[in-house]
């Protein structure tokens, strides 16, 4: 009995050995538990920091940008230009006037000849600038500087309006490194009237269809036939889209100054005489020089098979009222070479109002799908002279101080986008001898769509990287009257048809070829 | 070869490859302009259902950073509801080129 109880303790040595095994690994288990749930709270915590710390950290972020956003009330963007220009000027016979003598006027015979400039290099820099002053009332300008390489800020005078440097013109000719204010304006939506105002040195240069040779959306809203120049004056539109025209359609009137009379001169008093190159002359009494037109602006889009239409029809008029003979302006040698030439800068400003004028311009632009586009833009002007004429010699408007005349022109091109590196392009402009446009801005060594005559221009773009453009172009101009771009001439303009051998103040080229290269990156 | 010759030739070959290169299919613009006309602004039009909506709505980065979302109506439906995929491309295309800061037309009506 006692060998039994023996044997039976031996037996239940490893079931008590067992249970308190067991208890251990319980122990254990709770221990792990308590540390499982420790780490869980930990990781919950951290979860919830984590996110807390990211908007922080982004809320830091934000309030960094806004507090530049606050501080940069203007959003700015820009261009740079470096351009080489060839020119070669061929011209014909002529008579120069070479001054007075006891009998009248005195000519020199001059035999043909051809200038050339094989080399001009131009840099144009251009920034761009705009704030928004409210919900509907927002800033645009844009300085421009424009110059060409080495100095040559006063022009010599050659005949060209482009030589004499002026308001109108004053960043498009190359005048030297002065940043100067190309455009500055107020835009206002009237709210909920579908009326909008523009005031100020407006966007009236390189209207369309100049946008399709520049490769860039539009710069400006009368039709480059008609106006290219800085003008000061206002713009008050009605978005025809409201009354159910196609969305964009738009009806617009115009004004502006071309000739303040009252400020400093002319105007101030009745009678006032003072020297002129051919004696005295009447200078004050004169009147202001302004602008007033309209435009009908009418965007269309359609689809035919696959291809996109997207076109735009344009109608406008002005009427320049009391034209004068020249603008307020700097150059050297003007108005006549002989006892009056100046080889150091000098002032030019209006002698006279020569009447007014009515301009109608016609555009239609059409892209065909993403790679091609061609447009046609045409121009018609009268003349309403007074009966005065230029006290610098330069007789009436339209070379006819007394009866009314009339011109004419148009301008076509195309172009095609074989791929988005790659533009090429052609257009024709054709002036009659007595066509007349205010483009004085055309920012060309010529202004091309001033022509009296026949140019041909063609071009190819290689956008070689994003923003950034290499252009190559060549311009023929090929002139069949003398005064391109002016709206003066000392006599009928049939009697300076370049073919004939004219009398006339200045050689007037006969032909131009410009060939040109550009560097173009916007930013 | 004549240089009359190689001269043709490689006008020839230019002019090929440029054909080549215009018929390859890309991201249309102009098309982009069209649908976004004709399937957007049906609603995204002020005094419509739609919250009002143009190019200048968001830059360029926000307008790849949305069409590579694919969403539409604060993300409770795809953009594949109303335009296919070649014209959610074009349409795209179209939108980042005139987004707010891109260029954008200087006109007196602003």
């Amino acid at each position: 009995m006692k060998k039994l109880g023996v044997l039976l303790a031996v037996l239940m040595l490893p079931l008590g050995l067992w249970a308190q095994s067991n208890e251990d690994l319980m122990k254990q288990i709770e221990a792990l538990k308590q540390q499982l749930q420790a780490l869980e709270q930990k990781v919950a915590e951290q979860q919830q920091a984590a996110p807390a710390q990211q908007y922080q950290d982004l809320d830091a972020r934000v309030a960094k940008v806004e507090s530049k956003e606050s501080k940069d009330n203007i959003a700015w963007g820009g261009d740079m230009r470096v351009r080489y220009d060839y020119q070669n000027w061929h011209i014909n016979p002529y008579n120069q006037f070479a001054g007075f003598g006891p009998m009248g006027p005195i000519y020199q015979p001059v035999n043909a000849q051809d200038w050339t400039n094989a080399m001009q290099w131009s840099l144009r820099m251009r920034l761009k600038m705009s704030a928004q002053i409210n919900d509907n009332m927002k800033f645009m300008g844009r300085l421009s500087m424009y110059k060409l390489y080495g100095g040559a800020d006063v022009p010599i005078f050659n005949g060209m309006p482009n030589t004499v440097q002026n308001d109108f013109a004053s960043t498009r000719v190359p005048s030297g490194d002065i940043l100067h204010v190309e455009r500055a304006l107020f835009l206002y939506k009237f709210p909920t009237s579908h009326i909008s105002l523009a005031i100020g040195r407006m966007n009236t240069s390189d209207g369309p269809p100049m946008e399709v040779r520049e490769e860039t959306e539009r710069q400006g809203t009368p039709q480059a036939i008609m106006v290219n120049a800085e003008v000061d004056g206002v713009h008050v539109e009605y978005d025809l889209g409201a009354i159910g025209m196609p969305e964009g359609t738009s009806i617009g009137i115009c004004a502006g100054v071309g000739y303040e009379a009252g400020f400093g001169g002319g105007g101030q008093v009745a009678e006032n005489y003072t020297m002129t190159p051919f004696g005295m002359g009447r200078i004050n009494a004169m009147r202001d020089s302004t602008v007033i037109g309209w435009i009908y602006d009418m965007p269309l889009m359609w689809m035919t098979g696959n291809t996109v239409n997207n076109a735009r029809f344009i109608l406008g008029y002005n009427r320049f009222n009391n034209m004068t003979d020249i603008p307020y302006g700097t150059l050297i040698n003007f108005p006549i070479p002989g006892p009056y030439a100046q080889s150091s800068p000098q002032y030019v400003t209006a002698t006279n109002n020569l009447g007014d004028m009515d301009q109608w311009g016609l555009t239609w632009k059409h892209d065909i799908g993403d790679n091609f586009t061609y447009f046609l833009s045409a121009g018609y002007i009268k003349s309403h002279p007074n009966g005065k004429v230029s006290q610098y010699g330069f007789g009436g408007l339209l070379g006819d101080p007394d009866h009314s005349k009339t011109g004419s022109a148009y301008w076509a091109g195309v172009q095609w986008r074989p791929n988005t590196l790659v533009t090429l392009g052609l257009e024709f402009n054709h002036g009659s001898s007595r066509w007349f446009t205010y483009t004085p801005s055309a920012g060309e060594p010529s202004d091309k769509l001033a022509a009296r005559g026949d140019v041909w221009e063609g071009y190819l773009h290689w956008n070689f990287a994003k923003n950034v453009a290499l252009k190559f172009g060549y311009t023929h101009y090929s002139y069949s009257t003398a005064f391109s771009g002016w709206q003066i001439a000392p006599g009928d303009l049939s009697y300076f048809n370049l073919n004939n051998n004219t009398y006339n103040f200045y050689p007037f080229p006969k032909t131009v070829k410009n060939a040109y290269m550009m560097l173009e990156a916007k930013f | 070869m004549k240089f009359s010759k190689l001269v043709k030739v490689t006008f020839v070959a230019a002019g090929l490859g440029a054909f080549v290169l215009a018929t390859m299919a890309a991201a249309s613009e102009t098309k982009g302009k069209y649908f976004f006309k004709k399937n957007c602004k049906t609603c995204h039009t002020e005094g419509k259902s739609g919250k009002l909506v143009t190019p200048l709505t968001k830059t360029q980065a926000q307008w790849k950073q949305y069409f590579s979302a694919g969403k539409h109506d604060h993300a409770k439906e795809q953009l594949s509801k109303y335009l296919t995929p070649e014209q959610i491309q074009d349409v795209e295309a179209f939108l980042v080129a005139h987004a707010s800061d891109s260029p954008q037309p200087e006109t007196c009506g602003g």
